[in-house]
């Protein structure tokens, strides 16, 4: 598939076709990766092999991209701003993290919300000064609010009332009911401080964090895109540190994580053709409870992950979708609390959310 | 061109490997098995080239599968896979690609300062008419182009080349609501439009095609050198009234759609484009001759 080769070998672009430039364009599109695409082309000066018609897609993205990477910053100096004085300094995640540490996966990278991290002890504090300082709750369900508050590892999404941006504050980084407990003690006696004095999650958290969202979630809209970020923060990681990958599998060891790290690092051979020594990924095998079971769910994981959006009205594509649905559910809550969940959110929500629209409407 | 393919050929086409053709000054492939989508391109699109490159947008607007399609189907706008909107109903379907090829231009066009306003050309000059829904503008556009004789550039998306000296055309359909519908036809022939559409979120739409020489015309820019700011108000004198630059400046930035994302550039496009215009706010009672001949008397 081009948009595999290109982010594979730039350097095969020189001898591609018109017809292989079309497909990448809409594998780009449907895979939010046409900014991106323009920052590696032009960092390997490989910009003037896109046909002249096809050029401003590419520039128009990267005009987007600068827009929004200008919006983050300044949103991410009033979030500060707002907390610093209460002595509180948050641990910025994912999309805002990698523009912090100039990460290369934060290049021609667009997402939709500023995501920050506090311990819980500093939750509630957190909560009230954002909204003294002008960010504003959603109105939700009784429902939506016990769903946030007593099951998940954030609190319901805040919006910055004076320039539209979301904020979602997390007190962990998976459900505090999910099967996956994680101690959030432990992310942040390790996190990366900058000159400025802002955190980010260290290296090795950096790539599970975004492999766990992404293996955890599912949803799979920006899959494909979330993988390669993934494959970007390895790469670069193991450049400056060569042993990088044995120090991420430590790392998941320690968190519990092995399982997100079989499946993260199996994508990316598959897809990226990552170079991973054989007995680390022999290791990682030995390690879990059942490798016919995983095995089988990795093969559910590459057809949704595939960039490829020809196949995505076939049935194998949305029974995949449905079990990957159905086990991120599994895993992100205990029985009987899922069981109530997905009843509400299948009968009672449709009616309410009615409800709560003409409610709003009659306010308009 | 389109014409020259069969409905069954055309219709074909649509339903398996899509159809390439040229919508304004971009390029696009639809994949469309509903019937009235067939039957408006076949309207609104018979003059445009078909194209064998690569295109800009690739679009596909079917049915939305599941279990309401018995009861109450609905037409869904993909964008390389991509839903950008909540599926509507399936009567609506040619409208949706309409809007929906909109929003691929004002989504992805950075190169272009992009304002919500019509844009004709007399003599190589282009008038700008920024409006609100509401405003008349698409009437008065449809006015100029059909009786007053001015060159059709867009009636929606006024594109700015970032210099602000040109005017780049996206000579598409023209979208009418409601009573403009009729008042339209009774000045230009009825087989140019798309049957009505009823209960659409703008309440009723039809689609005028584009006259076949300015749609030929998409690349032939034009200099902007009138900004006019129309209000159609019933029963009122016709007045003409000039505007500072800087209220027009304002106003502009508040009808663009990637203004904030330009950033400087935008502001840089707004200023020249402002260095060379004259700005004016028309109140027009619906009189189209008097309005034509206000417009003309302001070129020379």
């Amino acid at each position: 598939m081009p948009i595999i080769i290109l982010l594979c070998h730039p350097q095969k672009v020189k001898k591609w076709e018109t017809h292989q430039w079309d497909e990448l364009l809409q594998q780009a599109y449907s895979t939010g990766l046409v900014g991106r695409i323009y920052s590696i082309l032009s960092n390997a000066e490989l910009f003037a092999f896109v046909p002249d018609l096809l050029q401003w897609h590419f520039t128009s993205a990267h005009t987007v991209f600068l827009a929004h990477k200008h919006d983050v910053l300044s949103e991410i100096g009033y979030i500060e701003k707002a907390l610093k004085p209460a002595g509180i300094h948050p641990v910025f995640l994912k999309g805002s993290a990698y523009i912090l540490a100039g990460a290369k996966c934060s290049q021609g990278r667009l997402f939709a919300d500023i995501d920050i991290f506090v311990s819980k002890k500093e939750l509630p504090a957190t909560e009230e000064i954002l909204r003294w300082s002008g960010w504003a709750g959603k109105k939700m369900d009784k429902h939506d609010e016990k769903y946030y508050r007593d099951w998940m590892h954030e609190i319901p999404p805040m919006t910055n009332t004076r320039t539209g941006m979301t904020i979602d504050v997390h007190h962990n980084l998976v459900p505090v009911v999910s099967r996956m407990r994680l101690n959030s003690e432990k992310i942040f006696s390790n996190v990366m401080i900058d000159n400025k004095g802002v955190k980010t999650l260290s290296a090795e958290d950096k790539v599970l964090h975004s492999a766990a969202h992404l293996l955890l979630d599912g949803e799979f809209n920006h899959g494909f895109r979330d993988l390669h970020d993934v494959y970007l923060l390895i790469v670069e990681y193991t450049a400056k540190d060569p042993i990088f990958l044995s120090r991420l599998q430590q790392r998941s060891i320690d968190l519990g994580f092995e399982l997100i790290f079989f499946y993260c690092l199996k994508l990316q051979c598959y897809f990226f053709a990552l170079s991973v020594e054989d007995n680390l990924l022999v290791e990682c095998e030995k390690r879990l409870k059942s490798v016919v079971i995983s095995r089988q769910i990795l093969k559910l994981f590459i057809k949704v992950l595939s960039p490829n959006i020809t196949n995505h009205g076939s049935q194998s594509y949305k029974n995949a979708l449905f079990l990957l649905f159905l086990r991120a559910h599994w895993l992100k809550m205990p029985t009987h609390i899922l069981l109530p969940h997905l009843l509400y959110k299948s009968f009672v929500a449709p009616f309410n959310r009615r409800k709560f629209d003409t409610i709003d409407e009659s306010k308009v | 061109m389109v014409q020259d393919l069969s409905f069954s050929d055309l219709s074909l086409c649509l339903k398996t490997e899509g159809l390439s053709f040229r919508a304004g000054c971009f390029t696009v492939n639809l994949h469309s098995d509903i019937a009235n989508v067939v039957s408006g391109l076949s309207t609104l699109y018979s003059d445009s080239e078909i194209i064998t490159e690569p295109c800009d947008f690739t679009i596909t607007v079917e049915k939305k599968a599941g279990l309401r399609q018995y009861i109450k189907p609905q037409v869904q706008f993909y964008f390389n896979g991509i839903e950008p909107f909540t599926p509507l109903p399936y009567g609506q379907a040619l409208p949706l690609f309409e809007w929906g090829l909109n929003w691929c231009v004002t989504n992805h066009c950075h190169q272009y300062l992009i304002i919500h306003a019509a844009v004709v050309e007399k003599n190589g000059l282009a008038l700008i008419m920024p409006g609100q829904p509401g405003s008349g503008k698409s009437t008065l556009c449809a006015a100029l182009v059909e009786v007053g004789g001015w060159r059709l550039l867009s009636d929606e998306l006024t594109m700015v080349h970032l210099d602000g000296k040109k005017i780049q055309p996206n000579p598409r359909p023209t979208s009418l609501k409601n009573q403009s519908i009729d008042f339209v036809k009774s000045f230009t022939s009825a087989e140019r439009f798309t049957p009505t559409v009823h209960d659409t979120l703008k309440g009723s739409v039809a689609h005028l095609k584009p006259l076949s020489i300015n749609v030929n015309q998409f690349n032939k820019t034009a200099a902007p050198v009138l900004i006019v700011y129309p209000k159609y108000e019933q029963g009122v004198d016709s007045t003409l009234t000039e505007l500072s630059k800087g209220d027009s400046f304002l106003r502009l930035a508040d009808h663009s759609f990637n203004y904030s994302i330009l950033g400087a550039a935008g502001f840089d496009a707004l200023s020249k484009l402002h260095d060379k215009v004259g700005c004016y706010e028309f109140h027009y009672n619906g009189d189209i001759v008097q309005a034509i001949a206000t417009m003309d008397s302001l070129l020379y």
